[in-house]
């Protein structure tokens, strides 16, 4: 892994994500489709839920979570982004790599945000553990999860191991 | 006994300890709540690095303006040399709180991920060093552009104003944007992102024997 890429794409994605027109044209209506989805799984089983924005609420108790910057699990995908783009690998793998990490990144963020709504209708401390601490380390645990099984998966790594094991060599990863 | 067999059991000896990926994810997933609960109960000891940077920085950084921070747990108090006039009329100094602890919480997650690694003892320990170092680092710079934003962007004109007053270049729009910056910096990214850059960075030789096991 080159340790300088994944610093230089982590420092460009970030900056690049804190602009103006990125969060107007992007993170925005990104964070905005989230809620919407998250709101409609709730609907399936609590038809006490609705959304409005970026607000899901209780019809029943009035308890609202508002999903804002930082809930949407960009920087996880951007953790990702650096990491595989880091990777020896060619670019059809790390299409691959990069589609299924986010999809399980916000498969992980729609859990995150549907266990918080019902949190704080139960316990308010609890809601506040989880959603400043918990949650966040998980997510960018599933980062790392999500990327050893990306490395493991890579047909060209596979490859270059075999291909080391027969040259005798102790080479591992093929490169792109 | 033969050059073969004396370089094998060389290697043997130097030879890392193999986890596989199955077996350190479980090891960190169990790892994780007693290190948050160990990291809660002694949270007034971790976040004291952290607060006490942010007071020697921030004087140096406001002078006139930041007298300094104070620490009540886990909470810090950031005290001002700057005046507030309270609806009765009484006029005080200005201070505000705000919770150290929501900038550290990549420490646990370090510590979890460390204690699953099949290190040494002493190992682990340099790991815990480190980490603990670049977690104070991100959670230093939370709590420093937390309060420079409360100050400068949260608090309303009667307090800014009183800031320019004593720094006019703080009402330049360079420092606006780079404090608002900074804060989002500090907030969304350096909390979570630092315990796993810090790991895949220090362990990329475990990266690829769990990618291989």
């Amino acid at each position: 892994m080159n340790r300088k890429v994944f610093i230089l794409v982590l420092l460009a994605l970030f900056t690049l994500e804190l602009l103006g027109p990125v969060q107007d044209w992007f993170v925005q209506p990104f964070t905005q489709g989230l809620a919407t989805v998250s709101a409609w799984l709730v609907q399936l089983f609590d038809s006490s839920a609705t959304s409005e924005g970026i607000v899901i609420r209780s019809l029943e108790n009035g308890a609202a979570v508002a999903i804002q910057p930082g809930c949407n699990g960009i920087e996880a995908m951007i953790c990702l982004t650096a990491a595989v783009l880091a990777y020896p690998s060619t670019w059809y793998e790390r299409g691959i790599g990069l589609i299924a990490g986010y999809v399980a990144i916000q498969v992980m963020n729609l859990i995150r945000i549907i266990s918080l709504f019902y949190l704080l209708q139960w316990n308010e401390t609890w809601f506040e553990w989880f959603h400043l601490y918990v949650w966040q380390a998980l997510i960018f645990l599933d980062v790392l999860i999500v990327f050893v099984l990306w490395i493991r998966w890579l047909p060209s790594r596979k490859q270059g191991d075999t291909d080391s094991d027969n040259d005798n060599t102790d080479t591992g990863v093929a490169h792109a | 006994m033969h050059e073969a067999q004396l370089r094998q059991m060389l290697e043997n000896e130097q030879a890392e300890p193999d986890i596989s990926a199955k077996q350190f994810l479980l090891k960190t997933l169990l790892w994780l709540p007693v290190c948050f609960i160990g990291w809660y109960l002694l949270a007034a000891l971790f976040s004291f690095p952290a607060i006490r940077l942010s007071d020697l920085l921030l004087p140096l950084i406001m002078p006139g303006v930041m007298e300094g921070v104070e620490q009540q747990g886990y909470m810090v108090d950031i005290i001002t040399q700057l005046n507030i006039q309270a609806s009765n009329g009484q006029i005080g100094q200005f201070a505000f709180g705000m919770n150290a602890l929501k900038y550290g919480y990549g420490f646990p997650l370090i510590l979890a991920m460390m204690l699953a690694t099949p290190y040494s003892f002493y190992n682990k320990l340099d790991d815990m060093t480190y980490g603990l170092i670049v977690v104070v680092l991100a959670q230093t710079w939370g709590i420093m552009f937390e309060a420079l934003s409360s100050l400068m962007l949260k608090t309303g004109t009667d307090i800014t104003n009183q800031v320019t007053n004593i720094l006019p270049w703080t009402q330049s729009d360079f420092f606006l944007n780079f404090v608002a910056l900074g804060y989002q910096l500090g907030f969304l990214i350096l909390p979570a992102v630092v315990p796993i850059a810090f790991w895949i960075m220090r362990h990329k030789g475990l990266l690829e024997r769990l990618a291989r096991q």
